[in-house]
């Protein structure tokens, strides 16, 4: 079996890592407003604010992981069942993708860990 | 000068004071003292034009080992210069000092080394809902490498404030005075020199208000540490050494409360002051 990319398969893929950031940077946006008054008694308690980052980008590489893992299975089993075979390059691509796409959640979660700084925490402690 | 007589058990602090000037007078030797404040102000914007004033030229100081009331009525600033003393913001103008160091001067790396020092109690507890009460207990050190177990020590501390056996649960199986106790627990995690409990009885029932105020009394004979606590309740404010009562944000009274007194009557006579 032969893989042929096409120029419209750059594109589209360009296209899905773009969105992949932008939905991973919202997710963890959103989960780190609902979570804000956590955040700020974590910072309360005396965490330096590189560890409440590396707490946000964990969280985004988790989220990149088992993303990742389920898009490259499906991704797999549906060239599997289209082409009637399995080829093994096919699997070099599926591990190269989960690799991109923790690498990339990573890089999604640098805004909203970013962010965190901004953080009134006096206000949100007094709010909580 | 005693603001009243001594058979009621209040009179000025020593070396308290009413800002008079400039920055007011400080009290007594600020490398010294737990916490000293100067001429500290805080404003915040409130949106429709007019900023509130929630700490209006404030100085005092704590010797290390008191306990301390911050009183006064909603709204009067009690909450802002906890926060303020406990680095969580940083005052508009004046200073805070802290055994010497400039508390306000402080960034980064040593401003979270210095709220390692502090333990914090907040009113509605504050506990991570997704985490054990050990966990709880051990989460400000957990980023940390500790010279000390941290699960055998966030144990002996859940066993201190009588939650021993509790260890996996939830906070949501918990009861409020059992919340406040695992949060009293997790605030004496680093040994604090400092600790700082905004309102911690208010949400809950008496009895279990009595329990905690116990239990921190308690825990502070066994650990001495300066213990600063913002309530507007006068029979809290009345088991205090200390009555410091804001309103607007600018210290109006520094009151001692003199040992040897009746309770009721101390606790009326703090009621009386508003």
């Amino acid at each position: 079996m032969t893989v042929q990319i096409r120029g419209v398969d750059y594109i589209a893929v360009t296209a899905t890592v773009i969105l992949g950031v932008l939905a991973v940077a919202d997710a963890l946006l959103i989960s780190i407003t609902e979570r804000a008054p956590e955040l700020a008694t974590i910072r309360a308690f005396g965490w330096p604010e590189a560890a409440l980052r590396r707490l946000v980008i964990t969280e985004g590489a988790l989220i990149g992981m088992a993303g990742s893992v389920a898009g490259a299975v499906l991704g797999l089993v549906g060239a599997a069942v289209f082409a009637g075979q399995f080829a093994p390059l096919l699997f070099a691509a599926a591990c190269v993708a989960v690799a991109t796409g923790v690498l990339v959640t990573c890089v999604a979660a640098l805004l909203p860990a970013h962010l965190l700084r901004r953080l009134p925490a006096a206000q949100l402690l007094a709010q909580e | 000068m005693p603001v009243f007589s001594r058979p009621t058990g209040l009179r000025r602090a020593p070396g308290s004071s009413r800002p008079t000037g400039p920055g007011g007078p400080a009290g007594s030797d600020p490398a010294s003292a737990a916490i000293a404040l100067r001429g500290v102000s805080k404003r915040y914007g409130t949106g429709s034009g007019q900023p509130v004033t929630a700490a209006d030229n404030v100085s005092f100081s704590i010797e290390p080992g008191g306990l301390i009331a911050l009183t006064g009525a909603s709204g009067s600033g009690k909450s802002t210069l906890l926060h303020l003393i406990g680095a969580l913001e940083h005052p508009d103008s004046g200073t805070i000092t802290s055994g010497g160091a400039e508390v306000t001067a402080l960034r980064g790396g040593a401003l979270a080394a210095y709220r390692r020092t502090v333990g914090f109690v907040f009113q509605r507890y504050n506990l991570l809902p997704a985490l054990t009460a050990l966990d709880n207990v051990i989460a400000p050190v957990l980023p940390y490498r500790t010279g000390w177990d941290k699960h055998d020590r966030g144990r002996r501390l859940l066993e201190a404030v009588g939650l021993g056996g509790r260890e996996r649960s939830l906070p949501s199986r918990m009861s409020g005075g059992e919340q406040q106790r695992v949060a009293i627990a997790r605030a004496l995690i680093n040994t604090p020199d400092l600790l700082l409990a905004d309102e911690p009885t208010g949400n809950l029932d008496s009895r279990s208000a009595t329990a905690i105020l116990d239990l921190m009394a308690s825990l502070r004979r066994e650990n001495p540490m300066t213990v600063i606590i913002a309530t507007h309740d006068p029979q809290i404010a009345a088991r205090c050494e200390r009555l410091i009562r804001l309103r607007d944000g600018a210290v109006i009274d520094d009151l001692e409360i003199a040992g040897g007194h009746p309770v009721d009557e101390t606790i009326q006579r703090v009621g009386q002051l508003g």
